[in-house]
């Protein structure tokens, strides 16, 4: 081989060579999943009850219920507070409901006020336009309807001439506008949109031509009391449910808590805001039968009911507040009595029935300090069998010796640790933090009101208080039992958009979906951040 | 350290044998050529954030540039060149990618100098290699970037090695093969698909096949 070729070959190779050198590794297999930290010691429980010292009287609720305040029609009076822990030993679970906001309103009429009355009421499910909604909104989808263009002619053209030059061009008329001067032009197959409106623009004859873009609806809920629910629009729930309207029948989300008022029974009564919420078998695991129903939880508060209105509460009713996922379906499972006390053995006997009948999310609003492996195996069942398991972090961060970690089933590495925000988005007071803490979203702070909207910053959903469960009013609570729903409907909106069925692929979209808050990445307050529905529904790109 | 490299590699080009030098032409200005290249990029540097979500390897980068030949077989360059590529909005979970139905785009946009030597083994066989910096604009453009007004071109610095061999004939017009590597980092990674997967530079390897149009 002559010398000037073979000092080329070498040169030649001597930069391949080192560019090989220089390259990264590819670092897919080396990619660390998220941790969710280590599992730590239990914490051992005071056996004390701990309950603040406040009037509290049932007929000077009342009382105070019909009292006038500044012309308010709502009539929400927020000068009673109460907060109450009962805190059991051992292996057993306490609420995270921290505290209600007290005197009620009443959810069915007021005096001598008639309720605004929704302009649309949601459709049945059977509509055809039902599916329609689903997954059509202004957000992510087309932006042109694809092989069509709108085309204006000059005046003075007859509808034969037209229909030539369209033909001329390539296109074929689609219709011709009854009200306006414009054609729907059908474009040739070999045409994209853009190349046709450039084509037909230059065109003489042609005024105008451009795509016929798409126009979506804005989705703002014509539930009266919306415009209170700060907590849904602090997570961008608007834009969300212009991605997906409210997941859809077809997701089943399982509330493991006090039962849900949702059915009348013996004396139980449905509540009134969850009427058009669609309902699944679930099991009472407390009194051993198939009635669920809400006996209220500690102290008379139906908590399970007060969750699942987060969740679905039937929305754009004309009727009092929303609900995140309001076309998805609860199946309500009682592990709590009447003193808002369960059991681990309960806790993981609802998760594997919420899982063998069909549940894609379960929701936890509860804890103990306690890891159970019972409960432990259950939730790895479920988590295994795709369902995604959110659970609150606990409500412990204010007692004279917080917790270093949040609460179990929380800490559980299958299960998404959710952790509460404040109006201003803080963490909450309360909220439970640690290294097993995922995201926050907002469980409300009941003894302010940073918005100056006369009401405490809590989370509005309809619920009662036992024994009267035939009476329902709109309670303002607050608590990591009000930010887990928040997380729990919005994957179930996810899962109605994308049809997901790998838990790990939704737990880590939340996590990097969340906003940050907090020191810069994750933390021990605020985990991955501050989940935000509209940017969990839209997936990620390359840098945003 | 940069600097040192740039020494030892003036004192190799400065001592290398006669043969490999150019002759003793005259004047500054040697020859100067418009150059047009088409290639194949591939973002090795963020190759898992790409791969999600474009489902590719790579994609067609094109430029256009103005060689100036200088005496002692020195070269210098300025070169414009534009990638893009569209796909979809992803989550990711280790290698698992679901895919949305939500259209996004990238474009990065490279405007490189390079400073360079040009062997001359044969009159119409002439290998070079060089080296450089530029400024790269990046954009990601869908409906996420558009709702947070992130959707013009942000520029990042950047560098680049390369190499080539130029094969030229009587003619003004010649051809070359050219492989080149460049870097330009904390580009990306700020959320997204690139935060997930620690990747924040925007470099790689491209392949292109290049044309000269001698004016001089």
């Amino acid at each position: 081989m002559p010398k000037r070729n073979r000092s080329i070959i070498l040169i030649f190779s001597l930069i391949v060579s080192l560019l090989f050198l220089i390259a990264p590794v590819n670092r897919a297999q080396n990619r660390r999943q998220p941790e969710k930290g280590s599992k730590g010691s239990p914490v051992l429980l005071e056996e004390t009850l701990r309950s603040r010292q406040l009037v509290y009287s049932r007929w000077f609720l009342r009382a105070l219920d019909g009292l006038p305040i500044g012309g308010s029609p709502m009539r929400l009076n927020f000068f009673l507070l109460r907060r109450g822990l009962d805190f059991r030993p051992v292996v057993s679970f306490s609420l995270h409901n921290r505290t209600y906001s007290s005197p009620p309103l009443r959810g069915d009429s007021r005096q001598g006020e008639r309720l605004p009355q929704a302009d649309d009421s949601l459709p049945p499910p059977d509509n055809p336009e039902f599916s329609i909604r689903r997954g059509i909104g202004k957000l992510g989808q087309l932006k042109y309807v694809p092989g069509v263009i709108v085309v204006k002619f000059r005046e003075g053209l007859t509808v034969g001439e037209v229909r030539e030059r369209a033909k001329s061009l390539g296109g074929r008329i689609l219709q011709s506008s009854r009200f306006s001067d414009f054609e729907l032009i059908e474009i040739p197959e070999t045409m994209t949109v853009p190349q046709a409106v450039e084509f037909f623009s230059i065109e003489p004859d042609v005024v105008y031509a451009e795509p016929n873009y798409y126009r979506y609806s804005t989705f703002r809920p014509s539930d009266p009391y919306y415009s209170l629910q700060w907590h849904f629009q602090q997570i961008d729930m608007e834009d969300g449910w212009d991605i997906n309207f409210g997941a859809d029948p077809s997701v089943i989300v399982a509330v493991i808590d006090s039962g849900v008022a949702f059915e009348d029974y013996k004396g139980f009564r449905q509540a009134p805001d969850l009427e058009g919420t669609r309902f699944v078998s679930g099991y009472d695991f407390v009194d051993d039968d198939h009635h669920p129903n809400d006996e209220g939880a500690g102290d008379g508060f139906g908590h399970g009911t007060w969750v699942t209105g987060v969740i679905a509460q039937t929305t754009n009713n004309g009727l009092g507040v929303s609900g995140i996922a309001f076309n998805a379906t609860i199946m309500p499972l009682r592990v709590l009595d009447a003193t808002g006390t369960g059991t681990a053995a309960d806790v993981a006997e609802a998760i594997r029935f919420a899982t063998l009948n069909g549940a894609r999310v379960i929701n936890l609003s509860l804890g103990g300090e306690e890891e159970a492996q019972a409960e432990h195996e259950a939730i790895q069942f479920a988590y295994s069998n795709g369902v995604v398991l959110v659970a609150a972090s606990g409500n412990e961060r204010d007692e004279p010796e917080p917790p270093s970690d949040v609460c179990y089933p929380a800490r559980y590495k299958e299960v998404l640790a959710v952790g509460a925000t404040d109006y201003l988005k803080k963490r909450a007071y309360y909220s439970n933090g640690g290294p097993s803490l995922d995201v926050v979203s907002p469980g409300g702070d009941i003894t302010a009101d940073r918005n100056d909207d006369g009401y405490a910053d809590g989370v509005l959903q309809q619920s009662f208080l036992a024994p009267e469960y035939d009476e329902f009013y709109y309670f303002f609570a607050s608590g990591t039992s009000g930010a887990s729903p928040h997380v729990a409907g919005i994957v179930a909106m996810l899962i109605s958009q994308y049809r997901i069925t790998d838990p790990e692929v939704i737990y880590d979209a939340i996590r990097f979906t969340a906003v940050d808050l907090g020191p810069p990445g994750k933390d021990n307050g605020y985990g991955w951040g501050l989940v935000n529905a509209r940017d969990l529904l839209l997936g990620l790109g390359i840098n945003r | 350290m940069k600097k040192g490299v740039l020494i030892a590699v003036a004192i190799v080009l400065l001592s290398a044998p006669s043969s490999l030098l150019w002759g003793q032409e005259k004047g500054i200005i040697r020859g100067v050529a418009m150059e047009g290249r088409v290639g194949f990029f591939c973002p090795m540097q963020f190759a898992d954030s790409f791969q999600a979500v474009f489902d590719s390897r790579g994609g067609l980068v094109f430029g256009a540039g103005l060689r100036v030949e200088l005496p002692k077989g020195i070269y210098v360059e300025g070169v414009l060149d534009y990638f893009g590529k569209e796909g979809y909005r992803v989550y990711v979970s280790g290698t698992k990618v679901v895919r949305t139905d939500i259209d996004t785009s990238i474009s990065i946009v490279p405007l490189t100098f390079t400073g360079g030597y040009r062997f001359k083994l044969k009159p119409s066989v002439i290998p070079y290699i060089g080296g450089g910096f530029g400024r790269y604009y990046y954009r990601q453009k869908d409906i996420a970037t558009e709702l947070r007004g992130e959707s013009s071109f942000k520029g990042f610095s950047g560098y680049h090695l390369l190499g080539g061999i130029e094969f030229r004939g009587d003619k003004p017009l010649s051809f070359a093969g050219e492989l080149r590597w460049n870097t330009v980092a904390q580009a990306i990674g700020e959320g997204g698909v690139s935060k997930y997967y620690g990747e924040d530079n925007i470099g790689g390897i491209s392949f292109s096949l290049k044309v000269f149009l001698r004016l001089k």
